[in-house]
């Protein structure tokens, strides 16, 4: 360590030597208390430039960020297996309603047809077992 | 032989890989200050900062199940990561722009410059921002970034002498543009 690579490593690295690359540590100490009143204004000098720096602070990421990234992660089989399983159920839950609502339609609506037909007399089996008695049977044939 | 590489981040790494979400967590907030920082100091304040962040974790994701322990450091990967997609930005903007890069910006004190010493922070990110890229990556790299010597050179693709130079250029320049400022902290 001489004046010239001391002042090479503090114009780079700044006033705190123990930013310096950490093989110089040890020498830079012994060569500043060796030559302090040369090497404590030096320092000094650096360390102000160091403050300043410090004034500039990043805001923390929004909130809305971290969501996003973290959403794009990788999942883990067991999450896929779970997701898969929320679409399958999805999936059936929604075929058995379809079903339900089937049986619903048959249940609900179908008396009311054959109600309906009954008021008019198409679906009433009484009528129909009259009308097989009135038609005449064809024995021609056979 | 290369020396594998020790590297702290390399379980939560390979958890994340498998999809483990807390080691995922732990990474985006260990991992996203110190990007969005280091994107926030390339491109000043743009609205770039946040998509270079999120397309680095993205980049980050994608490769996580291929980590390979021991090549690099993962924190360094990231660094690099996010500095590609920096420069593409700058380039981008330096196309757009037609203007070429600053080589040289040392403009000293100026006392007509003094309505911004209000605000120091913000004098400091406009003198990093009239910096060249490479003086202002160095010193985001070292100063803000607290990477050490070797990591950044390796980093920035050059040798340990060249980034001291680029970091001292650098500094020069800062302490001429912040000089009206020294003496107030």
């Amino acid at each position: 360590m001489d004046f010239a690579r001391f002042r090479t490593l503090a114009d780079a690295y700044g006033g705190d030597v123990t930013r310096w690359p950490a093989a110089d540590h040890d020498m830079a100490r012994a060569f500043a208390a060796a030559h302090a009143v040369w090497a404590q204004p030096c320092l000094a000098d650096a360390a102000a430039l160091d403050a300043l720096l410090r004034q500039s602070v990043v805001a923390p990421p929004a909130r809305a960020l971290r969501e996003r990234i973290t959403v794009a992660a990788p999942q883990t089989p067991a999450l896929h297996r779970a997701w898969r399983w929320l679409v399958g159920a999805g999936i059936g839950g929604v075929l058995t309603a379809a079903c339900a609502a089937g049986v619903f339609t048959g249940v609900a609506v179908a008396p009311l047809a054959l109600a309906e037909g009954y008021a008019n007399g198409q679906n009433d089996p009484a009528n129909d077992a009259a009308r097989f008695l009135r038609e005449p049977i064809d024995v021609t044939e056979g | 032989m290369k020396e594998r590489v020790a590297d702290p981040d390399e379980a939560l790494v390979l958890l994340a890989g498998r999809g483990d979400q807390a080691a995922v967590r732990a990474l985006v907030a260990g991992k996203l200050p110190r990007l969005l920082a280091l994107a926030r100091r390339m491109l000043g304040d743009s609205a770039e900062v946040e998509d270079v962040a999120q397309e680095a974790f993205i980049k980050a994701w994608r490769f996580a199940p291929r980590w390979r322990p021991g090549e690099a450091k993962f924190d360094t990967w990231l660094h690099r990561v996010a500095l590609n997609l920096c420069y593409d930005r700058l380039r981008r903007r330096k196309r757009i722009s037609g203007e070429p890069p600053p080589d040289q910006v040392d403009e000293g004190p100026a006392p007509d410059r003094g309505l911004y010493a209000r605000d120091v922070g913000r004098r400091v990110g406009l003198a990093l921002a009239a910096l060249p890229d490479r003086q202002r990556e160095a010193i985001v790299l070292c100063h803000y970034q607290e990477l050490g010597n070797i990591e950044a050179a390796d980093l920035m693709g050059v040798s340990v002498e060249a980034l001291e130079s680029l970091l001292s250029r650098g500094r020069r320049a800062l302490r001429g543009a912040l000089a009206d400022l020294a003496a107030g902290v």
